[in-house]
């Protein structure tokens, strides 16, 4: 893109199959995205479209009933879908790691916490001695803000509260200094207070470490305030891409404007929430044309939608969506904001 | 049970924490005290008597056979009396105790190894080595223990070696299907999952992750088991396929005195109740351990 350099990590027409008892069914459909060194790169989108499962695709951990059906994951150049499992294997923790949602299940409950940070230098480093690796574990646990390193090491993961396991599995991903770091809802599972201080250390390393971050969610607020680029998916493909301010301040996607309405305000009516008609479609029961038609304000029956898949148009700079009528959504969101929106439905 | 809570609150020192916890566990019942006491009776028989002067198993002394218990012969009192062959019994108890203890503690560890690694490889890969795994267990369970090892134990010939080796083989498989379902739930947690994107291999994960976790329920299900090996233990000695003469284990004690039950009926009764005594008290202390363990597993204590 026009960022000069070229992408850390490149994603093309990614697409995932899950198969079922009634055949395979696409449950990420042509996605595309670059990732550059030092930037944060957020995926929004609801539960089921298909964002966690197209960070295990790159990561090559689909298993069981999902594969990868077509589309290349390249990371500095190097293809990870042509890879072995052995070099994929040595790619994963140590340039490619992931922080996952919930501490309180990612931490081995048996083993101490030194030891589970030590285990990713182990596995990685095998050439390190135990006192480097011990070392190393103490430093890294102070990084994170842990306090008392050296006695934290020694503690298992009940002695340490949400916020510090969250610290802990940071400590583990950055253990080995990776070009990107994917965060799959690294904040959803803890406090409010606490939110902030982990997303303020998550950015404060990926500066430390050049790293590239891929912030997985489906806060709104949190990308606003963190990320640089944001992708916005639903049902399995990418509705919206571009610039964090460009998508929060001209949305170009109907579903991004939905999204947007239905966050809880401060400055409107307290009693009434906006949210998008319907429900998200079933993996199995995608609609054809536009995954979003069947739910979508701005559609107003017109049959393009609903026979012909959007392809993903620039709108603006380095700004993409995948609307048919991405034109007429300025004045429509007028409309939406005055609340007078004639298919926008307030619920209780 | 509010005295090991509030250990909970302490942080630090955790041997001494554990040691109290484990003693609130026994004299929180009288059940627990009793096998600990039962437990502690039998252990100061095995380890006590062979340091005390009189201890003799082997030679026999005619003049005094068949004494009774406390008999006082030539200023000598026989606590546990004589056998048959004039040997001190309470002699012949100990190192009996500590044939059948060391065989029992072999053979669990033998079959807890073997079973645990079988486990968790078929929970983890699944497919055709669970298949494989579990079918061999199905096919054992599916002949009775005590058969097999008669028909085994003819066919190798009874010696101490062959009967531990024996007993632990035949006996992995409750460990097997305990760990192997474990591990089908193990396998799914996020910790797996995490280890994986930091690229832990598949041996990395059983041994790091899985192992540990399924260690404490193996172990419980060793104590259950160490009782249940004594026993077969004894019953393949009273048929003469175990321990062979002169070396004195409980079972073949029993099946020695065994003619003599009308007459001299301690010569059978007391190795029965030395079996008895360890037995109950290895199997209420384990089931006590097994429900406080579960206690915590249920409620693992939350942070702050």
């Amino acid at each position: 893109m026009t960022q000069g350099s070229a992408p850390i990590l490149s994603v093309r027409d990614l697409v995932v199959e899950a198969v079922g008892a009634s055949g395979p069914v696409r449950i990420v459909d042509g996605v595309s995205f670059d990732v550059h060194a030092g930037e944060v790169f957020g995926i929004v989108g609801e539960s089921g479209s298909g964002k966690s499962i197209t960070m295990l695709a790159v990561m090559g951990l689909l298993s069981g009933r999902t594969r990868l059906a077509g589309g290349e994951v390249k990371l500095r150049g190097r293809s990870l879908t042509d890879m072995s499992r052995e070099e994929l294997r040595r790619v994963r923790g140590k340039q490619v790691s992931m922080i996952f949602q919930d501490p309180m299940t990612s931490l081995n409950p048996v083993l101490r916490i030194g030891n589970q940070i030590a285990e990713i230098l182990e596995i990685h480093q095998p050439e390190l001695t135990r006192a480097a690796i011990r070392d190393r574990v103490i430093e890294l646990l102070g990084l994170v803000g842990v306090p008392n390193p050296e006695r934290r090491t020694r503690q298992y993961p009940h002695e340490f509260s949400g916020g510090m396991r969250q610290r802990a599995m940071i400590a583990m991903a950055i253990a080995n200094n990776p070009d990107i770091l994917i965060a799959d809802e690294p904040t959803t599972a803890l406090d409010v207070t606490i939110q902030a201080q982990v997303m303020e250390l998550l950015l404060a390393v990926r500066t430390r470490n050049q790293a590239a971050m891929i912030l997985i969610t489906h806060d709104l607020g949190l990308v606003a305030e963190t990320a640089d680029r944001v992708a916005v998916m639903y049902g399995g493909r990418l509705m919206e891409e571009g610039p964090a301010e460009g998508i929060f301040s001209r949305p170009a996607h109907p579903y991004t404007v939905g999204l947007m309405a239905s966050r809880p305000r401060l400055d409107a009516a307290p009693e009434f929430l906006y949210s998008i008609p319907g429900q998200p479609p079933s993996v199995a029961n995608r609609p054809p044309g536009c995954v979003f038609n069947p739910r979508c304000a701005l559609q107003n029956g017109r049959e393009i939608c609903a026979t012909t898949v959007p392809s993903l148009d620039r709108v603006g700079v380095e700004h993409s969506t995948a609307c048919h009528f991405s034109r007429e959504i300025d004045g429509w969101i007028g409309k939406v904001n005055a609340g007078g929106g004639n298919t926008m439905q307030e619920t209780p | 049970m509010s005295t090991a809570a509030a250990d909970k609150t302490v942080p630090a020192r955790h041997r001494v924490a554990w040691l109290r916890k484990g003693l609130n566990i026994v004299t929180q019942s009288y059940s627990m005290m009793l096998a600990a006491a039962l437990l502690a009776a039998v252990l100061l028989l095995i380890i006590i008597v062979p340091l005390l002067p009189g201890y003799d198993p082997y030679t026999q002394n005619l003049a005094v056979s068949l004494a009774a218990p406390f008999e006082n012969i030539d200023g000598r009192t026989y606590i546990f009396g004589t056998d048959t062959l004039g040997r001190d019994l309470l002699s012949r108890a100990a190192l009996a105790g500590r044939v059948s203890l060391l065989i029992g503690l072999s053979a669990v560890i033998i079959s807890l190894a073997v079973g645990v690694f079988l486990g968790l490889v078929a929970g983890f890969f699944r497919g055709f080595v669970e298949s494989v795994v579990m079918g061999l267990a199905d096919l054992q369970l599916s002949i009775p223990r005590v058969l097999l090892l008669i028909a085994v134990a003819a066919i190798v010939g009874p010696s101490v070696v062959n009967l531990t080796v024996l007993l632990g083989l035949t006996s992995w498989v409750v460990y097997g299907r305990v760990a192997r379902a474990m591990a089908l739930s193990l396998r799914e947690r996020e910790f797996v999952l995490s280890a994986v994107t930091q690229g832990a291999s598949a041996t990395w994960n059983i041994r790091k992750h899985l192992l540990p976790n399924v260690l404490p329920q193996m172990l419980i299900v060793g104590s259950f088991e160490l009782g249940q090996i004594i026993v077969f233990e004894a019953s393949l000695s009273y048929l003469g396929l175990g321990i062979q003469p002169p070396l004195p284990s409980w079972g073949m004690m029993i099946s020695e005195g065994q003619q003599y039950l009308e007459i001299d009926p301690w010569i059978a009764l007391l190795p029965g109740i030395a079996i008895f005594m360890l037995v109950t008290g290895v199997q209420i202390l384990s089931q006590a351990f097994t429900s406080e363990s579960q206690f915590e597993l249920a409620t693992p204590p939350k942070g702050t």
